[in-house]
Parts: structure tokens; sequence; C-alpha cells
């Protein structure tokens, strides 16, 4: 027990989670819902000090040997502080974004925050375990926050629908899920990620003796995460729940959710295939995983972009665009190779930056026109030149044009398949980048290349400032690779993946 | 003996099953699903976990057997097995999805019964006295397994608020997003029972 | 009770095909959640199976057990927002058929 007391220091932003969550839910009940302002204000200040405790574990762990596990089940290393210093960072947005959106209620949303904050420690349990419970407790808690506030607006058809949509899609995934945990621990007797690798009835093990179980079981779990990251054949929910979903939360769920499965997801192949000292029968085995998600990226970057293309509802296209870059994060993930890693990270932290800057403005937008719908934009470019022009800087980083964030992000994805004989599917992305350009810049047509509108602007300039700030970042990550690179490169290290 | 009860058992459970899924109201799918967790309750119990068994009837057969029943006696669904089904336009999954994935699982199946365990027989000793003797299980819980069982208070937490949060009645609308759905909502509470009957008609048909 | 584990695997593998059958084929809110509670018990006896192919008298493997008791916790919680939902849709439109009258098609 002493040990466990030792190492509460660890986990101390996830106990200022906690603690943060508590302390909303009482503020709140104390203000009687009057006000929910100061329960958002109260929600930003926790999640800066949070945000500094990780700052501070991310500074302790750069000395080596740092990393550990505590708890027997929670890794402390700099990939899962790397993820969860993106969580809270997304979180302070949607936060902002929340108190700044001019439609919603001022009273009585204190359980936003709540669950917002439900959600981000969630996510902290998943990016940072490799016990398999402990990780689908985090998954549970992150869906069952989402579902919550995906029909927030319960009173809007939209929202209650897409939110129904949503739990009932999320059921199913966390069965298939847990299904296919329930196989991996009947074949290896045990639910720690390492000691399956490792243990004495490992994977490794079991390849040999009996690989179409272990496959069942693999794709099942597989198909739980694909879900979570909506990655094809499991996306269908995605466009529904986004455009019903109140815009705040889609921004969350697009970034930081999305994010969050992809880490926890990183964490699986990584621990199970692409350990240190493997033997031929896992790195055959890791291969196949690597066509696998090849194929699926490849289908999931094609499908998202061509439906995008179709789309007149900004958020909906976002939806599919947000899919499609799901296959591009996957792609780098195929190498199997800690480069093609690198690339990953490096283009989901470009992820968050310009999603959360895209939607930024889709609130903005819909605040004024009262819908999210492309033509609604027609000829405002000019009437609010400090959120048209980040827009357009967002977009053409989506896109994957230099000088943006987004740009580095792809060239990395793009040189890493090419490296590691994904030739093909570099090509598939760069024509897909191609694609993507028709409808982002439908948007920049919309805003600049019709008639000025009548419409006047009212001003909103906390909303613009932070869009302005993400726009900033998402040109400066794009020029100074270096610092940003230097992170993932040490978060991957972290992960301690097999040479390969 | 126990080993033919296990087969009646196995039998039982999915017979309820395919009651579930084919029930005309909700009322005898979820009294089907009732059935096949006391089923599998007896099963855990067969196969040497009492404690588990025990959790299944309490939590299961309890607690969320209750909360289904409840909901189907709130909204008196059972006026909805007057609408036709369409079994295959579901959720916009469609009939290929369903014939692929409905496939799938059966090659599953398949594979499951065909694969060889080396040993089929379990631990005679750990069959006398239970897999999930409680002592273990609560040291387990509040030490190796400490940190999940606080996530899991913390999930229970959310849950409660995100429950409140979605099934209390919205206030007076404020946002103009609810206003436009006000009428909508506040006005159909209080329609008679043919004006509902009507509308599930028409939603049914539609 | 000595019954091969091959056939207590079959029997979860039974369950888990009639839920995801039952999921793909219903439209009802509530029988699609009836579905997908059979699919967690369906999950939570392949758990306890593979807790006694595991288990030793030496060494009992508790995780089976104890991820089966948690999954019940999860069900429990899925349940409940779900079905919260179903109020809130009933509410809001008096269906509870997942399909009906769709604002979000297309």
């Amino acid at each position: 027990m002493s040990n466990y007391l030792q190492s509460l220091p660890s986990i101390a932003p996830e106990i200022a989670m906690t603690v943060l969550l508590c302390a909303v839910l009482v503020v709140d009940l104390l203000l009687k819902g009057r006000d929910s302002r100061k329960v958002g204000y109260l929600t930003l200040g926790g999640l800066g000090v949070v945000a500094w405790l990780l700052l501070g574990q991310w500074g302790e762990l750069g000395s080596a040997g740092a990393a550990k596990r505590v708890f027997g089940m929670i890794d402390i290393d700099r990939f899962s502080t790397f993820f969860k210093l993106f969580t809270v960072g997304s979180l302070a947005a949607v936060v902002l974004f929340v108190l700044l959106d001019r439609r919603e209620r001022r009273h009585g949303i204190g359980e936003y925050y709540l669950l917002l904050l439900g959600a981000g420690l969630g996510i902290f349990f998943m990016v940072s375990t490799s016990n398999l419970l402990l990780l689908m407790l985090g998954l549970e808690l992150l869906s069952l926050a989402s579902y919550s506030l995906a029909g927030f607006h319960k009173g809007d058809k939209r929202s209650a629908e897409a939110a129904m949509k949503y739990v009932v899609f999320g059921g199913l995934s966390a069965g298939v899920m847990l299904y296919g945990i329930s196989l991996l621990y009947g074949i290896t007797g045990t639910i720690d990620l390492t000691e399956m690798a490792s243990g004495p009835h490992s994977l490794a093990a079991q390849f040999s003796s009996g690989p179409v179980p272990v496959a069942v079981a693999i794709v099942l779990v597989l198909a739980g995460f694909a879900y979570k990251v909506s990655v094809v054949p499991f996306h269908f929910w995605t466009p529904d729940v986004y455009e019903g979903a109140p815009t705040p939360v889609t921004s969350f769920l697009a970034v930081a959710s999305k994010a969050a499965g992809f880490a926890a997801l990183l964490r699986f192949v990584g621990k199970l295939f692409l350990v240190d000292g493997a033997d031929g029968a896992v790195q055959q085995y890791g291969a196949r995983i690597g066509a696998l998600l090849a194929i699926l990226s490849a289908l999931t970057m094609t499908l998202g972009n061509l439906a995008a293309l179709r789309q007149s509802s900004m958020k909906r296209m976002l939806a599919y665009s947000s899919i499609a870059h799901a296959g591009y994060v996957l792609m780098g993930m195929a190498t199997m190779e800690s480069s093609g890693w690198n690339a990953a990270m490096f283009y989901l932290a470009a992820y968050y930056l310009m999603n959360l800057g895209a939607f930024g403005f889709v609130l903005y937008f819909e605040s004024v026109t009262g819908s999210d719908d492309i033509a609604s934009l027609k000829g405002l470019g000019a009437k609010a030149l400090w959120v048209t022009v980040p827009m357009v800087v967002f977009l053409v980083s989506l896109t994957g044009l230099p000088p943006t964030v987004g740009f580095t992000g792809k060239y990395m994805l793009f040189v890493a398949g090419v490296d590691n004989g994904l030739l093909w599917l570099s090509l598939v992305m760069a024509l897909n980048s191609v694609v993507s350009l028709f409808y982002y810049f439908r948007i920049v047509k919309a805003l600049f290349l019709a008639e000025p509108a009548e419409r006047s602007m009212p001003g909103q300039s906390a909303l613009a400032g932070s869009i302005f700030v993400l726009a900033v970042l998402t040109v400066l990550f794009g020029l100074y690779i270096a610092p940003l690179q230097a992170w993932c490169d040490a978060s991957v290290e972290s992960l301690r993946l097999g040479a390969g | 003996m126990a080993e033919t009860l296990f087969y009646a058992l196995a039998l039982a459970a999915v017979g309820f099953a395919v009651g579930v899924i084919s029930a005309r109201s909700p009322m005898l799918s979820v009294l089907s699903l009732l059935g096949a967790f006391v089923c599998l309750a007896l099963v855990y119990l067969l196969a040497g976990f009492q404690f588990l068994a025990g959790a299944q009837v309490l939590v299961y057969a309890g607690a969320i057997m209750v909360l289904f029943l409840f909901v189907v006696m709130l909204l008196n669904l059972a006026d909805l097995s007057k609408v036709a089904e369409h079994p295959t336009r579901v959720l916009g999954v469609h009939r290929v999805a369903l014939a692929g994935g409905s496939a799938a699982l059966l090659g599953v199946l398949a594979l499951l019964a065909s694969r060889r365990i080396p040993d089929t027989a379990a631990d005679t000793a750990m069959l006398a006295r239970g897999f999930d003797e409680l002592e273990p299980i609560a040291v387990a819980l509040f030490s190796r397994y400490l940190l999940p069982f606080e996530a899991a208070s913390l999930l229970l937490l959310a849950t409660m608020v995100a429950v409140l949060v979605l099934a209390k009645r919205a206030r007076a609308p404020q946002g103009p997003r609810e206003q436009a759905q006000a009428v909508d909502a506040h006005g159909d509470a209080r329609g008679d029972a043919s004006d509902a009957a009507r509308e599930l008609e028409g939603a049914g048909l539609r | 009770m000595n019954v091969p584990h091959a056939h207590l695997l079959a029997l979860a593998a039974v369950l888990f095909g009639l839920g995801c059958l039952g999921f793909l084929l219903r439209r009802n809110a509530i029988i699609v959640l009836a579905s997908i509670e059979l699919m967690l018990n369906a999950a939570n006896l392949a758990f306890l199976t593979g807790s006694r192919m595991h288990s030793s008298a030496a060494q009992p493997s508790l995780e089976g057990p104890i991820f089966a008791l948690f999954v019940i916790l999860i069900a429990a919680a899925e349940a409940a927002v779900g079905l919260a939902l179903v109020i809130a849709l009933y509410r809001l439109k008096r269906t509870a058929e997942l399909d009906s009258s769709s604002e979000l098609r297309g």
C-alpha cells in the first residue's frame, strides 16, 4: 500500500482533474444553476493548473529512466503526457467556445463543464494505461459523457437524435470491443498489454498454435477503436452526430475524442506488435496488421473526401473531412515504423490546431447567420477579416499546403510512406489532398468570391481572438517544425517501440 | 447431472435471446432478456462463479431490468407493436452490411466452436471452491485494481449527471435553438392518446 | 460442472451473434438496447470462461470475474443513458423507432 501512496504524485494531474470535477459539481449546486459562466471560468482556471502539473511532469520525464508504471497499470511516459497536454488544451478551447457561444444559455448549464471534465478524465485514463480494464473504463467514461454532451440541447430534435445514434452505435462498439477483449483474455490469461506480449501464454506463443482466434480477437478490438476514431467501415455515425451536436461539443468530439482513440490505438498496437526484441512470428503478425491498417487508411481517406464533396453544411463537411484525416493518421500508423508513428503523432497535433480553429469559425458564423450552411457565408469574407483570414489559414492547412502545420504533417506522412514501402498509399494520399482542395475551396469561394453581403457582423472579439491565436499557431508550427517534431519524437520514443 | 443442466440452461438462454430480438413488442423483448439473464446467472453458478451469479441477478436482473421495464411502462411502447416493421431498413445500414455482418458472425461462431482448447477440464480443486471467492476478489479490487475501482466511481458520477441532463424536462426555452422546438415538445406533451397513436402510425409509414 | 470450455465459448458466441443480429435487424430503440445488453452478457460469459481456463489452485485468475463485474457496471451505465435518451426523444416525437422521421438523413 505504501508504494501506492508514493506513486500518488505521479497521477497528480488526474487527481487535480477529479478535484476540479467535484468542485465544478459543488459550485454549480451552490450557485443553484444561476450564472453558469462562473463555473466555466472555474473550469478554465482548473484546467490551467492541470496543464501546469502536466508540463512539470513532461520536464521531469526528460531524464532517462524517469518513465515508470504506477498502480501496476498507468504508464507515466511522454507519450501519455503529450496527449494529456493536448487534451487539456482542447478542453480549454471547448470551454471557451461554450462560454463565447452567444446562442448558448447563460444559466443552468453547469453540467456542460462537468461532463466535459468527465470526458477529459476518461481520455487521461485511456491514453496512459496498458491495462485493458482501465482502458475500457476510460473509454466508457469518455463515451458516456460524450453521449450526453451530444444531446445537450435535448429540446432540439437534431441534437437528441444525434445523441441517440451515438449511444446506440457506441453501445455496439463497446460490446464488440469487450467481446474481443474477453477473447484476448481467454487466449492469453491476462488483461495487461505488456504481459500479453511477453507473458507465459503470450500472443506470440499463440500465433503459432492457433492464429485464427487471435486474429478474430484482435480484429474485434480494432473495430472498437475504429468506431472511436471513425475509420471506414465504422464511420457512418460521424456526420449525423457531428451535425446534430452543439458546435463546441462537435469540436470536442472531432478533436479530443478522436485523438484519444488514436492514442489508445497506438499504444495497443505498439505494445502488442512493436515490442523490443519481438520474435519473427510477432513481426510477421505486426506486418499483417500494418497491411490491414494501410487498406483501411486508403478506404477511409478516399470515402471521407468523396463524401465531403457533396455536403452543403459546414459541420457535415468537416465531419467527412475529419474522417479523411483519420485515414491520413492511420497511414502513418500503417508503416509500423517509428518514423511513420512520429509522422502520425505530428499530424494528430496539427489536426488538433486546425480543426479546433475550423470549428471555432463554424461557431462564430453560426451565431451570426443562424445556420452552418456554406451558402449562408456568401459575401461575408470582407466583413470580418479577423476571422475569415484565419479560416483560410485553417483550410490551407487542412488541405495540406505550405506554409502551415498541415503541410509539414502531410509531408512527413508522405515521406514515411515512401520510405516504408507504402508508395501506393502515399500517392493515394496526395490524390486525396487534391480532391479535398475542391471542397475546402468552396468555403473560401463563398466567403470572398461572392457579392458582398449587406449583413453587418456583430463583434465577438473574444471568440475571434481565440480563433486568431489558433491560426497563428497553425502557421508558426508550420514554419518552425523543430519543437513540435522533437515533442513527437520524444513521445513515440517513450513507447519503447522495437527497431521493427 | 450438472452437465445436462448446463446444456438445458444454454438452450434456454439461446431461446430467450432469440425472443429478445424477435419479440414484436418491447415488453416481451425485455421480459425475454430477463429470462436470458437468469439463465446465464444459473450458468455462472454451475461454472463455479457464485459471486458473479449473485451480481448478475442483483444488478442485471434487478436494477437494469427494472430500468428497462420502467421505461417501457412509462412510454406505453406496447402501442408500437402495431407499427409495421421494416427489418432491413435499419439505421441506414443496408442489406449488404446486414448480410456481410451476419456472415462474418457465423464465421466467428464456427471458428470459436472449432478452436481446439488444450485443457478442457477445469482444475477440480478450483471447481469445488469456486473461481470467484469473495475474499481474493475484494483484496484485488482494493489493491491491484484500486485505480479501475476509482475510475468506475467517476464513471457512475458522470453517468448520473449525464442521465439527469438528458432525462429532466427542458426548462422554459431560452436559447433561440430551443424556441423553435418548444412548441413541439410542450404542445405534444398534452396531446390526447388518439393524437399520439396517429403520430406513431405516421412515423412508421414514412 | 465439467463442460468443455469450447462449449461455454460457443454459447457466448451464439449470444453475441444474436445480439448483433438484433441490433442490425430491429428499429425499436428499447429492443436495440436490449440486444446490446445481450452482447455485453456474451462478453461476460467469455470472461468467466477465460478465468476458468487460466485458474489453478495456486494461482486463480481473478481478472476474469473482476472484468465481468466492471462490464456489468458499464452495461448499467450504458442502459441508463440510452433509456434516458429514449425518454427525451419520446417527449419530442412520441416514438421509440430509431429510424422514423430522421432529420439527420443524407
